[in-house]
């Protein structure tokens, strides 16, 4: 409805193509940022906590997928994984069912699970549930979001059981980082067996009761939940809403509990209306134009060059997303410890020099470079972002034209990596991660052409040490900065709201909203 | 009584004209949107989609078929009560939407039942008193309201009644899965009024013009030189005369309600075709697209239908005309 709010905080159905959750972060970045502090009391049980969703007719329930954003609630309500990112991005067992993961080496990472950790049907969860988990993940056939960025690096025939609690992964590849990747919240342990069509088990805080995709889901409370005392909530309920308009206003009306991704237009209205909260992180997802490099014009560096110098970045964050967010600099993998390795400045508009570098490369005002910038609708901020920079780039004089082009969900299949020059967006993800998504897609073909940077980046995967890991990461960034193929305006914020009666929410950066719905819900509760 | 034989034969021609109509509009459907642009298989499977499992998916559905052979296995099925599947959850459509039908036609329903009467009210007590104080106000009145699009008018109730000035309202409906439409009768009030304000003034300007027209005829003169009391000339004579031209303006409105509920569902989040429309427009679900589509056609072609025959039986020299 609204295309200036920022849609599905930027995960839809492409995020399920994007192997969402796969993240590989070993990172103390975001240590010492405010957090919202659990209250003092003593958390109260019982009640009924309804949180809106955006979502469809689409929706699935999957314990190791997702299709669309709704998904991402219902599964960490049922599933939980091995290791769990905590407030600093570091890979933990605290709200994971590991007991230990001891990485051998780049390719030998033995887990043994926590014990007497049960099912939702009573069973007890053990090696052949882990192995039978990863089994489903790496299924050719049924073609898990996450199945591509897995396979890279490992066969699960490989993977062997030590005892009943414990299991050995080989990788096929050394990797990095492979702590993180078991955190990635989609990679949950399933029992043997377990199919989308058939029950839904998994060992999370609450177990589902119904699912009617594009109206409701209802969790009830797991009573032989692992840790003693959670969760509070008597039952869960997640609703779908078609708009966020609609979502608004039943939580303003008191119809719900808490609603996810508020359009960033509302969060003043929320904020003064009294009884409610918002919760406002940015954390590193971001909205991008992408330019493919195998092709005219963009095989050509300089008229790369010329369209980062083209954007004034605040002026689309202010458009965009109502300057909720931060400025870009062309850089990905804010999360990550190495991120803007080279300490490189604030990227600024400069028009003279796009000029400049555009009539080195042969273009001029009657011979003008002319390219579509399309952008989807289900994504709020592209359209606004694009339309932006269709009419920044009219200050060129005439040298350089940018037609916008506004499409429905429909682009993601039809436009999106087909055309020279189109939108995106991603969310949080380390830096290496982020290089192996991006080529997963397609998005840029950088690293196809350019060869010498996709030698770095197979070297720096494969680097255990952090240090020579580092000096490898700044010539990488020295590319993506001076020569690479993506103009990264903004970094968007995320926003929820709630009911002030709603307790311990934590506000921090997270890939997913309120703190990974509050843990799969488990640390929510009325007050 | 003799007219019972002619309006039979009338409402059997009608409908065989309402068949050809939705075959007619069959067509366009299924042309329309197949236009859409997008491959529904792709839409469904995703980037990672493998070559096999496309071909796979598009058999499943037919959609390797020429276009003549799917419209006439959809057409076919729909006549033999086969509504076919849903691409994306791959279930029997009407299992799914079924309820959704339901929740939709009864918003319809009490819609029309509150705003029928009190559209004829007004229009006819505006007509008794012309230019007089109610005849004015209400006219601007309902001139204001008729130029505000349901969208804004909602977002108003919206407003005043659920979210900011007062929480008396829920401000969407929320009904479980399992409920009827009718579970939470407090849930579609602000829906309802939205509905109602969308289609009051025209019906009351069309019963005002109409009740005038009559009360200026001779045979309402005729009436009041008898002496009998206005109240009784309105009602029992000017009325019912008055009422042709009205049923065809609320079929009209009410057929027009059942596309316009598409807006106040989305508005309201009310759990009825105009979302589910809306979704399935978006993932290119074809069979579902189709079937709302032909659904709401159906809702026209039966309103309109409804109302000839109460134009014909309420008009006496239409009525004459039959036999």
């Amino acid at each position: 409805m609204n295309d200036n709010e920022i849609g599905g905080g930027g995960v839809t159905r492409r995020e399920l193509l994007k192997g969402a959750g796969l993240m590989a972060v070993t990172t103390g970045l975001f240590a010492g940022m405010p957090t919202t502090a659990l209250a003092a009391t003593k958390p109260k049980k019982g009640g009924t906590f309804r949180l809106g969703v955006v979502g469809s007719t689409n929706d699935i329930l999957d314990g190791q997928a997702i299709v669309a954003k709704a998904d991402q609630a219902r599964l960490v309500a049922g599933f939980e994984t091995l290791l769990a990112f905590d407030s600093n991005f570091v890979p933990q067992n605290k709200y994971g069912l590991a007991e230990l993961v001891d990485v051998k080496s780049t390719t030998k990472t033995v887990v043994r699970l926590k014990k007497g950790i049960q099912f939702h049907d009573g069973k007890p969860m053990t090696a052949d549930d882990l192995l039978y988990s990863w089994e489903r993940l790496l299924d050719a056939k049924l073609g898990l979001p996450s199945y591509k960025a897995l396979a890279e690096f490992m066969d699960p025939a490989q993977n062997r059981k030590i005892d009943k609690y414990t299991v050995e992964f080989n990788l096929k590849k050394p990797t990095v980082g492979f702590k993180s990747t078991l955190a990635g919240y989609t990679l949950s342990v399933v029992p043997k067996g377990y199919t989308r069509e058939g029950k839904q088990i998994g060992t999370g805080p609450y177990k589902v009761a119904s699912f009617t995709p594009g109206r409701e889901s209802r969790h009830l409370r797991n009573k032989n939940y692992w840790k003693a005392g959670k969760p509070y909530f008597d039952e869960v309920i997640i609703q779908d809403f078609a708009d966020k308009t609609a979502l608004v206003n039943a939580l303003l009306s008191g119809q719900i509990d808490a609603a996810v991704d508020i359009p960033l237009t509302a969060i003043d209205q929320i904020k003064g209306a009294s009884g409610y909260a918002v919760s406002e992180v940015s954390g590193g997802a971001w909205l991008c134009m992408a330019m493919l490099t195998d092709r005219a014009p963009f095989n050509d560096p300089r008229v790369r060059q010329a369209m980062r110098l083209v954007v004034n970045r605040q002026e689309i964050l202010a458009r965009a997303l109502q300057g909720h967010g931060e400025i870009g600099n062309d850089l990905f993998g804010k999360i990550d410890e190495f991120y803007n390795a080279n300490k490189y400045p604030q990227r600024q508009q400069d028009i003279a020099k796009a000029t400049a570098l555009l009539q080195a490369a042969g273009y001029s005002k009657d011979k003008p470079l002319e390219v579509d910038l399309p952008a989807p609708d289900d994504t709020g901020g592209l359209i606004p972002m694009a339309q932006a920079f269709a009419e920044q780039a009219k200050a060129l004089g005439g040298i350089l034209k940018v037609t916008a082009k506004a499409m429905d969900s429909a682009y993601w299949e039809s436009t999106y990596t087909k055309v020279p020059f189109y939108t995106s967006y991603w969310s949080p993800r380390a830096y290496l991660a982020q290089i192996g998504a991006t080529a997963g897609y397609g998005e840029t073909l950088y690293e196809k052409t350019n060869a010498e940077y996709n030698n770095l980046y197979l070297q720096a995967s494969g680097e255990g040490d952090d240090t020579k890991r580092l000096a490898v990461v700044k010539q990488l960034q020295k590319f993506d900065y001076e020569d690479g193929a993506y103009i990264i305006p903004v970094f968007n914020a995320f926003a929820d709201a709630y009911k002030s009666k709603v307790k311990g929410v934590v506000t921090r950066p997270s890939q997913l909203n309120l703190d990974y719905y509050g843990r799969g819900f488990q640390d929510l509760y009325f007050g | 009584m003799s007219i019972r034989i002619p309006i039979g034969k009338f409402i059997a021609k009608r409908l065989v004209f309402g068949v050809v109509t939705l075959l007619v509009v069959s067509v366009l459907i299924f042309v329309l949107t197949n236009a859409l642009r997008g491959d529904p298989a792709s839409i469904i499977l995703g980037r990672e989609a493998t070559p096999e499992a496309l071909k796979a998916l598009r058999h499943d559905f037919g959609l390797d078929q020429s276009l003549p052979s799917q419209y006439w296995n959809w057409i076919s099925g729909v006549v033999r009560g086969d509504l076919g599947r849903s691409f994306t959850t791959r279930l029997p459509i009407w299992d799914s939407l079924s309820s959704r039908v339901g929740a939709s036609l009864f918003l319809l329903f009490v819609a029309g039942v509150v705003s029928i009467p009190i559209s004829i009210a007004i229009g006819s007590y505006a007509a008794a008193r012309r230019d007089g104080r109610f005849d004015s106000g209400s006219g601007i009145a309902l001139l204001i309201l008729a130029a505000m699009p349901e969208f804004v008018v909602g977002a108003l109730l919206v407003i005043v009644f659920a979210t900011t000035l007062t929480h008396l309202l829920p401000a969407t409906t929320y009904l479980s899965p399992e409920d009827p439409p009718w579970a939470n009768l407090k849930g579609i009030i602000l829906p309802v009024a939205t509905l109602v304000i969308a289609v009051t003034p025209y019906v009351a300007r069309v019963t005002r013009a109409a009740v005038i027209e009559v009360l200026e005829s001779d045979y309402i003169e005729m009436a009041r030189l008898k002496g009998m009391p206005e109240r009784t000339v309105l009602w029992r004579h000017a009325l019912p005369n008055a009422l042709g031209p009205v049923f065809q303006v609320i079929a009209l409105n009410l057929a027009y309600l059942a596309g316009g509920v598409i807006v106040v569902e989305w508005l309201f989040n009310f759990p009825g075709i105009g979302t589910a429309l809306n979704d399935s427009v978006r993932s290119r679900d074809l069979p579902v697209v189709q079937f709302l589509a032909l659904t709401i056609s159906g809702v026209y072609v039966v309103t309109n239908l409804v109302a000839d025959v109460c134009t014909v039986l309420a008009t006496p020299r239409l009525r004459t005309k039959l036999t």
